[in-house]
């Protein structure tokens, strides 16, 4: 450390500043003033040399940056950037499927500026929507930062991030292996199933739990003799997770062992006068495996197992088995002796292979027309239509996402019970022509003849809707509302203005939409 | 005065005063709109009617809501509209309550500029010497006790002022308000960030009390200095420049100014807004032409000649200076969150009459007259191609006033470059100097790596960008 500074750190009375240096004409400058105490000369000494410090910044030697390369798309304008900021903000973000369909039908890239806030987002389902409007620059810019990788497709900047997913794995903390882990699983899951094989034992059973979670994605035949050895782990939770994973294989011994169960578990009774009917007949013994494969112990019981086997296989095993549609299928289970058995069975196995098989759909509509029956002959009276709505929409197509919520509009007391603020934020994308007439119609018709708090319940479902509904409607969405006189005569003596409030968002929103629309075009046009 | 919705936002206080005024930009929200050359304004629904005005002369602004925000929500609404959709304002003849509005604002205007032209009633010498005198023994008593107490604080060591208690520098501070020092009051407050900030803070605190130091003793023996440093030490130490003595001492400058860049920060409830002017150059190379009629926007062209341009000219062309470092800075203060008494906006020019404060830095100023007509800058700034000639500068104007203080840069032709963990802007021999800004990838991501004209604030350590020429305008960084 420097002898003046040390001397000012630890106090001139116990430690005197160094002599002054001759031979330096700023020390000399110092030198000419005796008449200072020796904390003032300090002190000058010291300024001096901050003085100088700061005169004699040098700058550094820097590596030149190459360039972005040009955008080979059209470039958007100021005004359109400045819209589509508008739809990143969290509020509005379920705009974005539509914007950016809007910029992939002109080919406009991503507006520049822009680019630092999409890049950092993290919803793998929003990524791959955004990358192919991202355009060059936003390739250009994602080399220089690691966490922006997902915009390259080369594979060198892939083996470089897998190194350093690879340190993270061996170093880092629980959360930090894990975040290493899903990446790498996403992107490598060979690699990921490899790095799990190499210790799985040694992890705590918690950990095991929950690294095997993670390898749902990118589920493979791969992955079945790792998994299968899994099933005898000496944790409950990881043998629960294991199995879970196997019935998604149906290469899998269990799998395979359930089917042959469910082939005797469930026949066709046929009346000549009546409907088919579904009946449930449990094996008479449990076999082997009857545990292992979840099917449970005495104390569980006769009902369970046979929800645990209706789960564990996909719905179309039993289209193929009795020769009939979906609809005839509900049908029948409706007619069977064990309706609630049955009904949850499929309502599990629905939910277990929602993702990896599109024949369920046929039955999940079968099923969604049922449970509408039964829910409004009960006026969706209770918790579980609540969850069991919110369960079901949530595995829709949203053209069966549309066909739910036609149904449910024209429902008053669906209308009344259900989170439909909740269920149209979970609809993304543009609605169906039909779904935007018949919410237009539902809300002009409730903001007329009510005024009570329902009203102001349903004006939270204004901005989902604004940002569903189809332009084509826009006209009728924008005609002026009628208000019922209470409501306006509320607003007046309270001062407060909650529905003008949320209808002029639906309509900002919706005429921001259409600006967007009308502004890449302008831009495509004039490019 | 044509603003852009880039300038409205600049004007607001905070993001959420812009996201709300968008919401504005409904007109079901309005009624009583008009626009006129004067003035715009409209009724604005909220929890009740606000009563919303723009005096368009200078952004002015009134509105009736209960706010503490200012400009208000309504207010930039309003000016959002007139920029959006200015179909929507009928031109239409100023309403009686607006036009009371204007002529009082006028008539104050007119009642400062008479204040500041009409001869003065004869200043008292005697007692305004009297007054001085007793303002410079108080001044003195202030620096004196500052001295004993520096000394203090090193004889006893300053090692161990990360632990001591944080209140010893606002104690010397009040001290020094007490003294009528604010100047100073405001240096040793900003000593009391320096402990604990950072692992080189013992270093850092001897070097900002050595400067200190330095202040004190150039006080000490003012009488010793040439004018210019005189004035510059008594302004750092918290003597304010009255009116009267910049009339006399202050140097006029007419032309033609861009509003290169500006920055914001706050102090001791007050927020401070530095808006940095560069004289419009006028060597050969590049002249001041209009691009036709009034209000169009200028450019620097390369290759016309005087005579052609003063052909071409609407408005009086001034003699300006070549010089690089040709700034001059418009210091304003508002307290909280009220607004700037006037708002310049980077990327425009406008023609003004500047009073430059007496000081060997010289540039502060005051804007004593401006044209109404604003208008977008399209050109380059006058800045520095090397980095290193930048520094040498700054290196030159400490050696004339050795406190350092933010300096404007100009940087022309420099690459925004992340290295080694830090953001550079680099020139084109390859010399990097470090910039700190709240969004550097941002910068990187609309620069693309090409070479752009930086304008920023240098204060010895790192450069904080405040504006960019890329593509011949000028825009702000953030």
């Amino acid at each position: 450390m420097n002898e003046l500074i040390k001397s000012a750190l630890i106090g001139t009375q116990r430690h005197l500043p160094p002599a002054i240096n001759t031979e330096d004409p700023a020390e000399q400058l110092a030198g000419l003033r005796p008449d200072l105490a020796p904390e003032e000369l300090l002190l000058v000494r010291a300024g001096m040399t901050s003085i100088r410090r700061v005169a004699g910044t040098i700058s550094r030697e820097v590596p030149p940056l190459q360039a972005a390369p040009p955008e080979s798309g059209v470039s958007p304008s100021v005004r359109l950037a400045s819209l589509l900021a508008q739809a990143i903000s969290p509020e509005t973000i379920n705009l974005l499927p539509e914007y950016v369909q809007v910029l992939q039908q002109h080919q406009i890239h991503f507006p520049h500026p822009l680019l630092p806030t999409v890049l950092d987002i993290v919803q793998p389902q929003r990524r791959d929507l955004l990358r192919p409007v991202l355009g060059e620059r936003a390739r250009w810019i994602a080399r220089y930062n690691p966490n922006w990788n997902w915009v390259l497709d080369d594979s060198s900047s892939l083996d470089t991030q897998l190194i350093a997913w690879e340190t993270e794995w061996n170093e880092g903390a629980f959360a930090d292996r894990m975040q290493a882990f899903r990446q790498v699983r996403t992107q490598r899951p060979d690699i990921a199933r490899d790095w799990l094989e190499a210790g799985f034992s040694k992890e705590k059973a918690e950990h095991r739990r929950k690294l095997l979670e993670v390898m749902e994605t990118g589920l493979s035949l791969a992955d079945l003799s790792f998994l299968e050895q899994q099933i005898k782990d000496r944790s409950e939770g990881v043998r629960n997770v294991a199995r879970d994973l196997l019935l998604l294989l149906s290469e899998s011994s269990i799998s395979l062992r359930m089917r042959e169960r469910a082939s005797s578990l469930l026949y066709g009774k046929h009346d000549s006068s009546g409907p088919l009917q579904l009946m449930l007949t449990l094996p008479a013994e449990k076999d082997d495996h009857w545990e292992q494969d979840g099917l449970g112990t005495e104390s569980t019981g006769y009902r369970r197992a046979a929800v645990v086997m209706i789960s564990a296989i996909p719905t179309e095993f039993w289209l193929e088995q009795f020769g009939c549609s979906a609809e005839e299928f509900i049908e029948a289970a409706r007619h069977g002796d064990d309706t609630d058995i049955l009904f949850e069975g499929l309502r599990e196995s629905l939910v277990r292979f929602a993702k990896s098989n599109e024949q369920g759909a046929a039955v999940l509509s079968a099923y969604w027309k049922w449970f509408f029956t039964v829910s409004s002959r009960q006026s969706w009276d209770g918790n579980e239509s609540v969850s069991t709505t919110r369960l079901l929409f949530s595995m829709m197509s949203p053209v069966q996402q549309d066909q739910a919520l036609m149904d449910l509009l024209k429902n008053p007391s669906a209308r009344e019970r259900l989170p439909f603020p909740d269920l149209l934020n979970q609809r993304t994308g543009t609605w169906s022509i039909e779904l935007s007439k018949e919410y237009l119609k539902t809300t002009r018709s409730l903001l007329k003849s009510r005024a009570d708090g329902a009203v102001y319940r349903w004006c939270e479902t204004l901005l989902p809707a604004a940002i569903g509904l189809n332009l084509e409607c826009l006209e009728e969405a924008l005609s002026a509302w009628t208000l019922h006189p209470e409501l306006v005569q509320t607003v007046r003596s309270l001062r407060i203005a909650p529905v003008e409030d949320h209808l002029r968002r639906f309509g900002d929103v919706l005429k921001i939409r259409k600006q967007f629309h009308d502004e890449a075009a302008q831009c495509a046009a004039s490019y | 005065m044509n603003v852009t919705l880039e300038q409205i936002a600049q004007l607001a206080p905070d993001e959420k005063s812009i996201s709300s005024a968008r919401q504005l930009l409904n007109l079901n929200y309005w009624s009583g709109l008009g626009l006129n050359t004067e003035a715009v304004w409209g009724n604005c629904q909220g929890s009740t009617r606000y009563a919303v005005r723009v005096d368009l002369a200078n952004l002015g602004q009134s509105c009736n809501c209960p706010s503490r925000k200012r400009p208000c929500r309504h207010t930039l609404g309003l000016l959002m509209l007139l920029v959006a959709k200015p179909d929507a304002l009928p031109l239409a003849e100023t309403p009686p309550e607006v036009a009371e509005w204007l002529a009082k604002r006028k008539q104050r205007a007119a009642k400062q500029a008479e204040n500041t032209e009409s001869p003065k009633k004869p200043v008292d010498q005697v007692a305004r010497q009297k007054r001085t005198e007793r303002r410079e023994g108080r001044v003195q008593e202030g620096v004196n006790q500052l001295q004993l107490w520096l000394c203090d604080l090193v004889r006893t060591g300053l090692g161990n002022l990360d632990v001591t208690r944080d209140d010893i520098w606002e104690e010397q501070a009040r001290r020094l308000v007490d003294a009528q020092a604010p100047g100073l009051a405001n240096r040793v407050r900003r000593l009391g960030d320096i402990p604990r900030c950072s692992p080189e803070w013992p270093q850092r605190i001897v070097f900002a009390l050595g400067e200190l130091q330095l202040l004190l003793q150039a006080y000490g023996r003012l009488s010793d200095l040439s004018p210019d440093l005189q004035s510059e030490i008594r302004q750092l130490v918290g003597w304010t420049v009255s009116a009267d003595e910049l009339e006399e001492t202050g140097t006029k400058r007419s032309g033609y100014w861009i509003v290169a860049g500006q920055s914001e920060e706050e102090e001791d409830r007050f927020r401070i807004r530095r808006t940095w002017l560069q004289a419009v150059s006028n060597d050969k190379s590049s002249e001041l032409v209009s691009q036709g009629s009034e209000g169009a926007g200028f450019r620097i062209q390369g290759s016309v000649t005087p005579q052609d341009s003063h052909n071409s000219l609407s408005t009086t062309h001034y003699p300006l200076s070549t010089n690089k470092s040709d700034f001059s800075l418009i210091l304003q203060f508002a307290p909280g969150t009220q607004p700037f008494p006037q708002n310049w906006f980077t990327g425009t020019m406008f023609e003004a009459t500047l009073l430059n404060y007496p000081g060997a830095g010289q540039h502060r100023a005051k804007v004593i007259e401006q044209s109404d007509a604003v208008t977008p800058f399209q050109g380059r700034l006058h800045g520095h191609d090397r980095i290193e000639d930048c520094l040498q500068s700054y290196a030159k104007q400490l050696a004339k006033a050795p406190w350092p203080s933010v300096a404007p840069a100009v940087l022309n032709s420099v690459t925004v470059v992340p290295f080694d963990g830090e953001w550079f802007v680099r020139d084109q021999q390859g010399s990097g100097l470090p910039i700190q800004c709240d969004e550097p990838w941002r910068l990187l991501a609309i620069t693309g790596g090409k070479p752009i004209d930086l304008l920023g604030e240098w204060n010895g350590s790192y450069l904080v960008p405040l504006s960019m020429g890329i593509d011949g305008t000028l825009r702000e960084v953030s």
